[in-house]
């Protein structure tokens, strides 16, 4: 059974009348690449920081291996951080600014040597070692940074938006560059960020933030699939979101009146008659059929109010004439859309298991 | 675009708009000679020419009391010639680094404190220590002269803390009243650049050295202390400089011992009426200040590649 390496009980931040940090609890395993995500001012750096040693949290506890760091000062935390300017020393060399937390700690010479070269290697700027941090380029120094950060092999590796202030294709292969070394060094990364493709392609767990609260935590395809709430729900990728009421329940199974019409769907929330809820449907997964065609699965009638080509695939806004003026998206493969034009009368089919319950 | 369609109709009328757009383009290189000609003329005119001036008439000669244009090296020769000269020169450049020295530790010391302040309590600190940079010169040395006194405040507070049994005369008219004073006056010239070059150092360098496990105190001199040095040192070399050329604190407090090369060069011009001599002595002066900033230039390089 694996245990929670490190663990944050009832954590929150408080700077005066501002609460920038309602009280959390989260756990991070061993070895695990977690993400924690969220637009800026959701509170997700102050976690860092508070992980870090750099802030000191206004109430909770932080327990690394079951023992209680809170109050230990950052230098005695076995945590390193790369901060999102990546802060390298600029009066140090690359070789320099790697080994310096070998050098603080009083590890020996020949053995610094040894380890700085090793991690250097490692991410690829071996020969790179005599140069120092302003004749790089901003990859080169943010994998010195990262060099910097394991090569004392922390127990857990605290990334701050490492990657933003990169250009898009450097991204991305900082990106594989960050989850391979993970896998190699075996090391539990928090990785914050505020770009929820970043989260999804990299993390084992995703922490979505928002208002300095815990949204969801999951694994992407959780979270992507089953949203626990309309701010997760809009925040990964493009969903729809329609209004609803309960109408009924029975046998565990509610009724929804939705512009959709009425949908039954699982009860998992015991929501009681008359509540107000939010439907999801992915843009992906709705299919557009002519009006005529049979069709096995949930269907509505809708109007086609234009379709934009986007090349493998086509986005098409339909309105729902039973349901006021509701506009939905659909995305769908350029080859099923070619016969529909706007003012098209046709038909919107989904699988009512793509249906979301917000609330 | 006005201005241009309607140039053509107002050609003869009034100037004002009408050249302006249509010979503006033609202006541009005009207008900017004009500019760079102020750019290098006013430092040529205000500090270079009185500054060749100087060099040249440190070349010329007085006889019986008359200016003398030929070339000659007379004033050099004897400024070489005379010992006393000599030691009046060394003694005043280690006075003055003295005084830097002191800039340099002092001022570090206090400029760290109050960088590591936080909020408006640092920035009022740093208020404080420059205003006497707002103060009059001349009240500062009569200042510094009440308190160095027979009768001042240094002697009174001495007596009170039973360190005296009587006021000592030892802090005034000599050597060492002249570099307290200059200590004291100089301090908030060194102050306030230790403090910018403190400041210039980003938060989340200390934040990533304790990150990596450094204690406070190797933070301060692993990352602090080379990061601020150089600014910390040319801060230093300036007030040393200042140092050097000043005359009127050596004059109120150093009375007949505190004699520095600055009054030597004043006493050139103001009582010898011997203007070349002067001039070549101030010529030392400035070789002096322009080894000490090059020692400067060399230094900070240095802090850098280190």
């Amino acid at each position: 059974m694996s245990q929670a390496s490190l663990r944050l009980a009832g954590v929150s931040k408080r700077y005066g009348a501002v609460q920038v940090l309602e009280p959390v609890d989260l756990t991070f395993e061993d070895g695990e690449f977690v993400t924690v995500l969220g637009p800026s001012g959701s509170g997700k750096t102050t976690i860092l920081r508070m992980i870090g040693g750099f802030t000191a949290p206004t109430t909770g506890q932080i327990f690394f291996q079951g023992k209680d760091v809170s109050r230990l000062p950052a230098f005695q935390r076995p945590f390193n951080t790369v901060f999102q300017d990546y802060a390298l020393f600029p009066h140090m060399r690359v070789g320099q600014n790697v080994g310096y937390g070998l050098r603080v700690r009083g590890v020996g010479k020949a053995e610094v040597a040894r380890r700085v070269s090793e991690v250097l290697a490692l991410v690829g700027l071996a020969d790179k070692a005599a140069r120092y941090p302003h004749e790089l380029s901003g990859g080169q120094r943010q994998r010195v940074a990262l060099a910097r950060a394991i090569v004392c092999e922390p127990k857990v590796v605290l990334l701050d938006e490492p990657l933003a202030a990169l250009d898009a294709e450097l991204r991305r292969s900082m990106q594989d560059f960050l989850k391979e070394l993970q896998r190699r060094i075996k090391t539990t990364f928090v990785f914050i960020t505020h770009d929820q493709h970043e989260a999804i392609s990299m993390s084992d767990r995703i922490v979505v933030m928002n208002h300095g609260r815990v949204e969801q935590v999951g694994t992407p395809k959780e979270i992507y699939h089953r949203p626990g709430s309309p701010f997760v729900a809009r925040f990964f990728g493009e969903n729809n979101l329609v209004p609803g009421t309960v109408e009924g329940r029975s046998n565990g199974r509610i009724a929804i009146g939705s512009p959709f019409g009425r949908v039954e769907m699982e009860d998992r929330a015991a929501l009681g008659v008359g509540a107000n809820v939010t439907l999801a449907v992915r843009p992906e997964h709705i299919r557009v059929r002519p009006q005529t065609g049979a069709d096995a699965g949930f269907s509505v009638a809708a109007e086609v109010r234009s379709v934009d080509f986007l090349g493998a695939t086509s986005q098409i806004v339909l309105a729902l004439p039973e349901a006021g003026r509701t506009e939905v998206r659909a995305s769908l493969p350029t080859t099923e859309c070619v016969d529909f034009t706007a003012g098209d009368r046709v038909k919107m089919a989904f699988s009512l298991d793509n249906l979301t319950l917000l609330h | 675009m006005s201005a241009e369609t309607s140039s053509p109709q107002m050609m003869g009328g009034p100037a004002g708009p009408v050249v302006l757009g249509s010979v503006e383009r033609k202006r541009k290189p005009l207008v900017g000679r004009f500019v760079a000609g102020l750019v290098y003329g006013i430092p040529t005119v205000v500090i270079l020419c009185p500054m060749l001036l100087f060099l040249v008439s440190s070349f010329w000669s007085i006889h019986d009391g008359n200016l003398n244009r030929h070339f000659t090296l007379e004033n050099y020769a004897r400024f070489f010639a005379d010992v006393s000269y000599w030691g009046v020169y060394f003694e005043t450049l280690r006075l003055a680094a003295y005084v830097g020295l002191f800039g340099l530790f002092s001022g570090y010391i206090l400029a760290y404190l109050i960088w590591r302040q936080q909020g408006q309590l640092r920035y009022l600190l740093l208020l404080f220590s420059v205003i006497p940079l707002a103060m009059n010169y001349i009240v500062k040395v009569f200042a510094m002269r009440n308190i160095l006194g027979y009768n001042g405040l240094l002697n009174d507070a001495l007596i009170f803390a039973g360190i005296l049994d009587k006021p000592s005369k030892m802090f005034v008219f000599n050597q060492t009243a002249v570099l307290i004073s200059m200590c004291v006056i100089y301090l908030p010239f060194a102050i306030l650049p230790i403090f910018l070059s403190l400041e210039r150092i980003p938060l989340n360098l200390l934040a990533a050295s304790a990150d990596l496990g450094a204690t406070a105190g190797q933070t301060f001199w692993r990352v602090v202390v080379p990061l601020s040095l150089p600014g910390s040192v040319v801060g230093a070399l300036f007030v040393m400089v200042l140092a050097l050329g000043d005359y009127l604190t050596p004059q109120m407090v150093g009375g007949s011992q505190g004699f520095t090369f600055g009054r030597a060069i004043w006493s050139q011009f103001g009582m010898a009426f011997n203007w070349p001599f002067g001039a070549a002595l101030a010529v030392m002066l400035l070789l002096a200040i322009a080894v000490i900033l090059l020692v400067a230039r060399v230094l900070s390089k240095m802090g850098r590649s280190s």
